[in-house]
């Protein structure tokens, strides 16, 4: 409410300053070099990091150098630019040089990016990318060198989605490491990464990474469409883009998967899937997504196809268990007592003796007091983390029950569901499970285990009319499709699933 | 979107308000657990029903804060009322309780001599129609005593007698004594239903006396007990036993004895019908282990093993005919279910039968024929031990 109005007021910005950008956008350059510099400095007024770098060659051709400091490879710059053109002067036996474009056509500068542009807008882009921009006096056209060099992570372990086995590697923040690690693995010219800029403010570089062939091409025509249509003002993160082009923001569930691994994404690709990598976050979204590829693990493809079963079963198991537990309990104490064996329900009854709160109220207290110390425990620096889950531990799970304010099933039952939500692989996918407990905790609370059924058909139908980017959520197993499912829930050894392969034609690409 | 915010909001309203109203919610704690039943009829012929109540704080769970340190429990309370019916008696038991009686987890239903010899033909209706009553609860008739003595014991393992009772049909390996299986029985066409009988020892401790017979032609009361060998042969026959242990005297009158423990027991009933008589052929077969061996008579040697066999075969069989002779004179009760085998058999010619069934039992001529084997030993003592 008061950010969509802050938005909205920043969308409007002075009318002059826009009309001054939209100028130049398509200002041409001046022959003088001084109201070249002078329209230059116009546009990066109060901009301390821009450089402008004069210098007179034989004493009579006068360059411009104008760059963002710290944006580009200084000592690049001075070996292969700058020292040829002051030291050694232009080089002999090629003739007079007319213009700065020819010293470009004629590669005179050891730079392997290399354009020219004479428009203001176009070179003041570049500058912003990174770029160094070469003019000349007495000429209407520049060059723009390719030496952008920003200071950046090192490739490091992915923190949010750790794997036994696999690639360690991750994306960092830099689009370019990404693309070259996605890249790395595809030894063909059928990756196909396209790119696109998103974003009037920060015009962030965003790539569309598929496998040609492989892919479904509406899939692809929709992404494209939707990326393309995408208006807003800045990208920081792969999250903006995904708010953007999700088909639904009233689901729980994520309707793409946000990954950091390459190797993650390498898979979706060969599955037909498309990925959108944006510049400057490590978080690359893969589209569409499958409710069960929420719960499956990297490692699920690279461990022995038994022990997956086992994992797999175990987490398909624990996501249900995280879901309906609390719920579960509630139904089964509250409403159906006859269910649970006959020593257990006097147990059971024996530990209420004391609760002052309806068992309902109690799960809830403790659900919500179980979701803060998560939060807390993230949101903390590292060094006060451990002491958030012993303060909460012994909060919770000691001093209620002991003081009688929770009777202690309640904090096994919690607990347990809590652990449950973190077997799942994907973090992002384990926080609507969660949430999906408390409706189901006030259906059962209402309606016992009637309730509960209910609230599961819901999700359910919920679930199955879920179609992101036209893909069924609940697919391979609803709708059903065959060969698919060898996936599903086993993952049986690759030979014993043939997954269909690609026409012919389209492998003629390939090196 | 307003819209849907005020739906949402007005959906958690609408829940918070039915969670603190709530209908048919109850806590575990506002339900009085009802362990057991015990069925009575006092001396004016009036139906008392006892019902033995489990003290949630008396039986524990946690560290026992709850009460304070150390001091033993009373784990159960016993609450009699009286009433026309069961329902009433319920009705009349509750308004003593705090809590809800909860009948879903009961264990044992109890019934006196007295109330069994009455007949109990008019007492079934209310478990199988209250939706929260627990059918698997276990049958018992209290023989010589009336349901609530039994219920008053103080069991030596159990928190409470119900649950003792319990435990001990399981450890007697007795199958189908449930609830619902003595109504399967009641309702089956040539089958009368005969359930576990306990006893009070002297010292007021129950034990397992045998079995009771109900006769569903006279209004399904008890017409006369089977102690625990005959109860032991009658499920066998029935199919309800899984083992069988038989201890008797053997060889010379030295005091020679032989123990040996049947499991794996079949039966097979054919029935016929020759010139107007309906004829059984009842023949009984297991396998055995010998379990004490105090003779001087070696098992593993053919013909030893055949002379065990055939003590006992002639000794069972002997028994199963007094048994049945005594079941079709006295009590006129086809527990056994040749009727229902004659009835699957010769579906054509039950039909003349059916409905003077227990009038036609008494005259049946009755085959019996014992097969039983000493295949196993056990243990590893295989030769008799020679003291001398």
């Amino acid at each position: 409410m008061d950010w969509t109005k802050l938005a909205h007021k920043k969308l409007h910005k002075p009318a002059a300053l826009r009309q001054a950008e939209a100028e130049r956008e398509d200002a041409p350059l001046a022959n003088d070099l001084a109201a070249n510099r002078r329209a230059f400095e116009h546009a990066f007024r109060d901009c301390s990091d821009l450089v402008f770098r004069e210098l007179a060659i034989e004493n009579h051709t006068k360059l411009l150098l104008i760059y963002i400091d710290g944006m580009i490879d200084v000592e690049l710059i001075t070996v292969n630019v700058l020292s040829p053109l002051i030291y050694k002067g232009l080089p002999q036996g090629l003739g007079a040089i007319d213009n700065i474009a020819q010293m470009c056509e004629q590669q005179l500068f050891s730079v392997l990016q290399m354009r020219k542009s004479s428009n203001l807008g176009e070179l003041v882009t570049g500058i912003l990318k990174g770029n160094l921009a070469i003019l000349a006096d007495g000429e209407a056209t520049a060059c723009l060198a390719g030496v952008k060099q920003v200071a950046t992570r090192g490739i490091e372990e992915s923190t949010s989605e750790p794997a036994l086995r696999g690639p360690k590697e991750s994306f960092t923040e830099n689009l370019r490491t990404n693309t070259v690690l996605l890249r790395a693995k595809f030894a063909t010219t059928r990756l196909k990464i396209e790119e696109m800029t998103v974003g009037s403010l920060t015009r962030t570089d965003v790539v569309i990474a598929y496998l040609d062939g492989i892919v479904d091409p509406d899939l692809l025509e929709e992404v494209r469409a939707r990326v393309a249509r995408i208006q807003v003002e800045g990208v920081l993160d792969s999250g903006y883009i995904e708010e953007a082009i999700e088909d639904t923001h009233y689901s729980p569930f994520p309707q793409m998967m946000s990954s950091e691994r390459p190797d993650v994404v390498a898979a979706g690709l060969m599955e037909g899937k498309v990925a959108i990598i944006a510049d400057g976050t490590p978080f690359a979204l893969v589209v569409p997504m499958t409710f069960w590829s929420g719960l499956q693990a990297p490692d699920d493809y690279y461990e022995r196809f038994l022990y997956v079963a086992l994992n797999r079963s175990i987490r398909y198991f624990f996501a249900a268990f995280s879901v309906l537990l609390p719920s579960f309990y509630i139904a089964l104490t509250n409403f159906h007592q006859e269910l649970i064996p006959g020593k257990l329900m006097i147990t059971i009854a024996a530990l209420r003796e004391r609760a002052p709160f309806p068992t309902v109220i109690e799960v809830l207290m403790m659900e919500i007091m179980f979701e803060g110390l998560r939060e807390a425990g993230l949101r903390l620096p590292k060094p006060i983390g451990p002491l958030v889950s012993v303060v909460g531990a012994l909060v919770i799970g000691e001093a209620a029950v002991s003081a009688g304010i929770v009777s202690s099933p309640i904090v096994i039952v919690v607990s347990a569901a809590g652990i449950a939500s973190f077997i799942i692989p994907r973090y992002r996918f384990g926080i609507p499970l969660r949430m999906l407990r408390f409706p189901l905790l006030v259906l059962s609370g209402m309606f016992g285990l009637f309730g509960l059924t209910t609230g599961v058909v819901a999700i359910l139908i919920h679930l199955v009319q879920l179609r992101p980017f036209g893909m069924p959520y609940l697919s391979p197993l609803a709708p059903a499709a065959g060969q698919w499912l060898k996936d599903w829930w086993i993952r049986w050894p690759q030979r014993l699933t043939k997954r269909s392969e690609p026409e012919p034609e389209n492998r003629g690409g390939e090196a | 979107m307003s819209a849907h915010r005020l739906g949402l909001l007005l959906l958690a309203l609408v829940g918070v308000s039915l969670i603190a109203g709530c209908g048919n919610r109850r806590e575990p704690d506002h339900l009085a657990f009802n362990m057991g039943d015990g069925l009575d009829m006092t001396k004016d012929g009036k139906l008392e029903v006892s019902f033995q109540i489990a003290l949630p704080s008396g039986i524990g769970g946690g560290d026992g804060t709850w009460g304070g340190g150390g001091a033993a429990h009373e784990t159960y309370e016993l609450t009699s009322a009286k009433g026309i019916n069961i329902y009433d008696a319920i009705q009349h038991a509750q308004k003593e309780l705090s809590r809800e009686l909860f009948p879903g987890h009961r264990e044992v239903i109890l019934i006196g001599q007295p109330l069994a010899e009455h007949g109990i033909a008019h007492l079934l209706d209310e478990f199988v129609r209250n939706p929260r009553s627990e059918l698997r609860s276990k049958l018992l008739v209290v023989k010589d005593a009336e349901a609530k003595d039994v219920l008053a014991q103080k069991a030596i393992f159990e928190p409470f007698m119900s649950m003792g009772l319990r435990r001990q049909q399981d450890i007697l390996r007795l199958r189908h004594v449930y609830f619902h299986d003595f109504m399967s029985d009641t309702l089956t066409e040539g089958l009368d239903p005969y359930v576990p009988a306990i006893g009070l020892t002297a010292a007021s401790k129950p034990y397992y006396y045998g079995s009771a017979v109900f006769n569903k032609a006279m209004g399904l009361k008890t017409v006369g007990f089977l102690d625990a060998n005959e109860t032991a042969y009658a499920n066998w026959i029935t199919g309800k036993q899984a083992g069988y242990e038989c201890s008797l005297p053997i060889g010379g009158g030295n005091g020679d004895n032989i123990s040996v423990t049947f499991n794996s027991l079949r039966k097979s009933i054919r029935t016929r019908k020759a010139q107007d008589r309906i004829m059984v052929d009842l023949h009984l077969s297991g396998i055995g282990a010998i379990v004490e061996n105090n003779s001087t008579l070696n098992p593993t040697r053919a013909p030893d093993r055949r002379t065990i066999e055939q003590a006992i075969n002639r000794k069972t069989k002997r028994e199963i005919e007094t048994l049945i002779a005594k079941v079709q004179r006295e009590y006129r009760a086809d527990i056994f279910g040749f009727g229902e085998a004659y009835h699957r058999q010769h579906p054509l010619q039950w039909k003349k039968v059916s409905g003077k069934w227990n009038d036609r039992f008494p005259e049946l001529r009755v085959a019996v024929q014992v097969e039983l084997t000493c295949e196993r030993n056990s243990g590893l003592v295989t030769s008799p031990i020679d003291v001398n």
